[in-house]
């Protein structure tokens, strides 16, 4: 059943089918139930065996069937046709009737069986009611984290009560750096993920769905989503979404739940950059964002573009949070490509005056870094890169005269030769001097290159140097061994 | 002139000589002078003249922004002097000093002491050995240098310096903090005046390139190449065992096969001005290299610091037993290693015989922070080498002393060991053994602690099957390949650091391990087991 056409003609048939029996079984178990809705389906106990065993005897052919155990033939057809019409005329008579909890549990075992069924279904089905129903579903599940007994590891206790705290004042850096941790623990059942997949077919479930997590006291409802949909749709929430934790955790989410090679539709990226424009215009709040999201731009390479749009008109201090997060590297690695990847969507929309803007900014930043002057245990051991180095190139290209570029170039080539007349305590220090001279002198001699048209402005990856290695050995060997 | 001052500037013209060594036009002096009020002239502590290619003219100035002040010095002040001089202007001083013995390199004179112009010498650059003098030269680290040096023989002018040791280190450290001189370590050459020539007009690599040492020579642009004679010797175990010869113009040259094994040793000889253009120290290649690695967990043990119910939680993170990656060339397929083994327990027996301590409490007011300094060095060793176990052996050992030693073991379930006589300080109340076995045991076990991967086994000597004994040791037992290593520790672990004791590695550690062993196998009897985790 996994053709679109099959499902059409099979929901026509038994949307008109009459009568219908229906999981007979299942709804006289779970009719006789004191709570359907507490009963978990992985539970023990007399009762909750009952209600599997009806639910396994009702739904057997399409159990088999979604295992491709099964080819259909005429009776396994009458009994998918039954139990879909028994599912289309409850759902159509829901704004006619009091739903019970017994059928709500029913009709979200059957649509998990069903797989998928909701986005299937023509909106007919998809009455008020049933919303209201869904989302009450969703608002009353409770998550809370708790340890495996009082002797559980003590990583956990601490892991938890600082995600806890965490939570309670929203501290998205802190959240973020837990959340390998705590976010797999967080498991919705299938229910609470029908429940969500049916509010989210229509753009009114949506919006109680984002009002429900913005009501939540605390971020776990909103985890569980996170488990629960796709990207396009989380990213769809969380721009509905008028609190800043529910957005948080759902681009949060987004992010961590995308496979790392995988890239995002451009719906979803304008949903996430209206998510982060929203968030810019509060400075302190996105100071946090971009603390929790931006610090390793690889883990959040699918975000990149957005980022870099979100950027675009834009204040000063908007943008110093962007760069400030980043917590720089002197190699070359991931981090790096998805700062280019960012700063090239950003070039891509803004006017030269806020390029300019971003470009100084970006190289005030890699200056006061200086390649980890202040930071490092290890001295610079070899030609040394920054994540920054696409927005230095801009700065090259777009800031400074081509005059200037060059005046720089040629001060940087001095300084390689005079940094030589300075006295040092070992060769090491000697090198990571040199080191870091030739490191600056990269990337403006790149820049040069792209100016004259001789390379594209893009992340550069070549290695330069301000003579021939393989011609002038003297100057080689005079600037270091691992030069060729 | 005496003969050996004219040889001396006879020496310094060949030097500074345009591409001999170098492309000199200038020498970057720098003066190490010390003040006194009444005296005109500043004294001279050290002056070292660099020689410079295209010497930049800059001001002469005080590298140091304050005066200098050393404690137990208060009538003198330092200062660091640099200045530029042109070849001529620095040989004219020389003359000057050497026909009227006055040292006046610029427009004040430096009072000096009796300086004598001895021969020059060739420095190397660091290798595998550090060579003193580069804690004074500048930057030599290339293919060497040539040193002239004017030598103050018994240093009269500095003697109030040279005497007092804690002055000079004071001075050198400071002095270092502006620019890399350290003469403290260097005190002969305090009062002296050295002149270095870099070798600037030709460089040399040597390496190892498709199974032989071999060399590199690359001209400096504006010196004309010339006929160099590049030697290589290559040393092990005190032979030569590979040696090498060959004229070189420029460019890469074989001089010799490498055996995989021994240090190089290169030198770059010019004939023609009969001077040394590169000589290296020994140098070693990275063959082999052995990595240890070890999984951290998230989980870290805790245990209370001391017995005290309110004691604060101490923490130790836990690492697994670490397992050693060898990466390169397997050392057991050379002869290298069967000789290294031996070198390396000649070695040894070198340093045992050198008795090398640490001494703690030896004053009076050292010793409250001499009892965390010794538990710091003894939780030190503990991590350093207690990885394949420990074993702590003291009359007097007691729950408090685990905890401040054993519990700090970061390698989980590292087997350890602690044997004690049940003794107690004079100060506390002796029980009756098996009360104070039964009160340790107590202790140990209802610790506010999760014991995560203690490995522990707490016996006492005392007994029929025991003996008493009276020295104090940690030991780590043999492991493998691994021999076993012994510490005594002068005194029992509640005392170290309170009173006078030395921690001292022992010389035949694995006699100290077996008599250990001897005395932990007679009171394997339940008698003697005070507490053991896992039971």
């Amino acid at each position: 059943m996994s053709s679109e056409t099959v499902w059409s003609e099979w929901l026509e048939e038994a949307a008109n089918l009459e009568p219908v029996i229906g999981p007979r079984r299942f709804l006289c178990a779970l009719s006789e139930c004191e709570d359907p809705l507490t009963l978990t389906q992985s539970e023990g106990g007399e009762e909750a065996r009952r209600v599997r065993d009806a639910f396994r005897a009702d739904l057997a052919p399409i159990l088999r069937s979604n295992r491709g155990e099964l080819s259909f033939n005429d009776a396994d057809k009458a009994a998918w046709l039954d139990t879909l019409g028994w599912f289309l005329q409850t759902l159509e008579g829901i704004d006619k009737t009091c739903l019970k909890a017994d059928t709500l549990v029913a009709l979200l075992r059957i649509a998990a069986v069903f797989r998928d069924v909701w986005n299937r279904l023509p909106p007919r089905y998809i009455g008020d009611n049933l919303i209201t129903h869904m989302a009450a579903l969703i608002g009353a599940t409770q998550f809370s984290l708790g340890i495996r007994g009082n002797y559980g590891p003590i990583w956990e206790h601490e892991t938890l009560d600082a995600f806890t705290q965490a939570d309670a004042v929203g501290d998205w850096p802190l959240i973020a750096q837990h959340w390998q941790t705590i976010a797999p623990v967080i498991m919705p059942d299938s229910d609470f993920e029908e429940a969500a997949a049916c509010l989210c077919v229509s753009e009114k479930g949506k919006k109680l769905l984002a009002e429900i997590l913005d009501q939540s006291s605390t971020i776990l409802p909103a985890i569980a989503i996170g488990k629960c949909l796709d990207a396009a749709i989380l990213s769809e929430i969380g721009a509905l979404s008028v609190e800043n934790r529910t957005r948080f955790v759902l681009v949060q989410s987004l992010i961590f739940e995308q496979p790392k090679t995988a890239s995002l539709d451009s719906g979803t990226l304008e949903n996430v950059r209206s998510i982060f424009t929203s968030v810019q215009n509060d400075e302190q709040e996105w100071s946090q964002w971009m603390r929790a999201l931006n610090r390793y731009p690889v883990r959040a390479k699918c975000i990149q573009q957005a980022l870099g749009e979100s950027l675009v008109g834009t204040n000063r201090n908007t943008k110093v949070a962007y760069l400030q997060a980043i917590d720089l590297s002197t190699s070359y690695g991931g981090c790096r490509d998805a700062v280019a990847t960012c700063m090239s969507a950003f070039r891509s929309k803004a006017p030269i005056v806020e390029r300019r803007e971003f470009w100084e900014l970006t190289h005030q930043r890699w200056k006061d870094w200086d390649f980890d002057r202040a930071g490092r245990t290890v001295p610079l051991m070899t030609v040394a890169v920054s994540d920054l180095d696409y927005g230095l190139v801009g700065y090259a290209l777009e800031v400074l005269s081509e005059g200037d570029l060059e005046d720089g170039l040629k001060r940087l080539t001095r300084e390689m030769w005079d940094v030589q007349d300075q006295w040092y305590v070992d060769q090491t220090a000697f090198d990571s001097a040199r080191y870091r001279v030739l490191s600056v002198w990269q990337i403006f001699a790149y820049a040069a290159q792209v100016r004259v048209g001789r390379l594209q402005w893009e992340l550069p990856i070549r290695r330069f140097l301000p003579f021939d290695p393989n011609l002038d050995r003297f100057a080689a060997m005079s600037l270091g061994t691992t030069l060729r | 002139m005496a003969d050996q001052d004219a040889e001396f500037l006879s020496q310094f013209d060949l030097l500074s000589s345009p591409g001999v060594v170098g492309l000199f036009d200038h020498f970057e002096l720098v003066e190490v002078l010390a003040f006194r009020a009444g005296c005109p002239d500043p004294t001279n502590i050290f002056t070292i003249a660099v020689g410079l290619e295209n010497g930049n003219p800059c001001t002469a100035e005080f590298l140091n922004d304050k005066r200098i002040r050393i404690a137990g010095l208060k009538d003198r002040f330092f200062g660091i002097y640099r200045s530029l001089l042109r070849v001529d202007d620095l040989r004219a001083a020389l003359e000057h000093f050497f026909d009227n013995g006055v040292w006046k390199p610029a427009a004040e004179s430096v009072s000096v002491g009796n300086l004598v112009a001895v021969e020059k010498r060739f420095v190397p650059a660091d290798s595998i050995d550090q060579i003193g003098l580069n804690r004074v030269t500048k930057n030599n680290f290339f293919n060497g240098c040539y040193l002239l040096e004017l030598f103050d023989l018994n240093k009269p002018s500095v003697r109030w310096l040279t005497d007092n040791p804690p002055a000079l280190q004071e001075l050198s450290r400071k002095v270092s903090e502006i620019i890399p001189l350290e003469f403290a370590s260097l005190s002969d050459r305090l009062g002296n005046i050295i002149i270095q020539f870099p070798i600037d007009a030709v460089r040399a690599q040597f390496g190892i390139g498709g199974g032989n040492y071999q060399v590199e020579v690359a001209w400096h642009p504006q010196v004309e190449e010339r006929e160099l004679i590049a030697t290589a010797t290559s040393e092990h175990d005190k032979s030569i065992i590979t040696f090498g010869q060959r004229k070189i113009l420029s460019g890469q040259t074989t001089l010799c096969p490498n055996v995989g094994y021994g240090t190089l040793q290169g030198f770059l000889w010019d004939a023609g001005n009969d001077l040394l253009l590169a000589a290296t120290g020994e140098i070693a290649f990275l063959r082999t290299m052995s990595l240890n690695s070890a999984v951290t967990g998230p989980e870290p043990r805790v245990f209370p610091a001391t017995l005290d119910p309110d004691a604060r939680q101490e923490r130790v993170w836990l690492s697994s037993f670490p397992e050693l990656n060898l990466i390169g060339s397997d050392p057991t397929k050379s002869i290298a290693e069967p000789i290294g083994a031996r070198i390396f327990e000649e070695e040894q027996d070198n340093l045992a015989r050198q008795h090398e301590f640490v001494q703690y409490a030896a004053e009076p007011k050292s010793r409250g922070v001499d009892r965390q300094r010794a538990l710091d060095d003894l939780r030190e060793l503990i991590c350093s080498h207690g990885a394949q176990g420990v074993w702590l052996w003291d009359p007097f050992l007691g729950p408090q002393d685990i905890l401040d030693t054993l519990f700090c073991n970061p390698t989980s379930n590292a087997p350890m060991r602690a044997l004690t006589f049940l003794k107690v300080r004079s100060d506390v109340e002796k029980k009756a053994n098996a009360d104070l076995a039964a009160s340790y045991r107590h202790k140990l076990s209802s610790l506010q602690s999760n014991y995560l991967g203690i490995n522990i086994e707490f016996r006492s000597g005392h007994g029929p099957q025991g003996w008493q004994f009276h020295d104090r040791f940690l030991i780590f037992p043999k492991s493998g390949d691994k021999a076993a290593k012994a510490w005594s520790l002068g005194t029992s672990v509640n005392g170290v650091g309170n009173s006078h004791h030395i921690l001292q590695q022992v010389d035949n550690a694995q006699f100290i391990a077996h008599a250990f062993q001897r005395l932990w196998s007679a009171v394997d009897g339940p008698a003697n087991l005070i507490w053991k985790f896992p039971e």
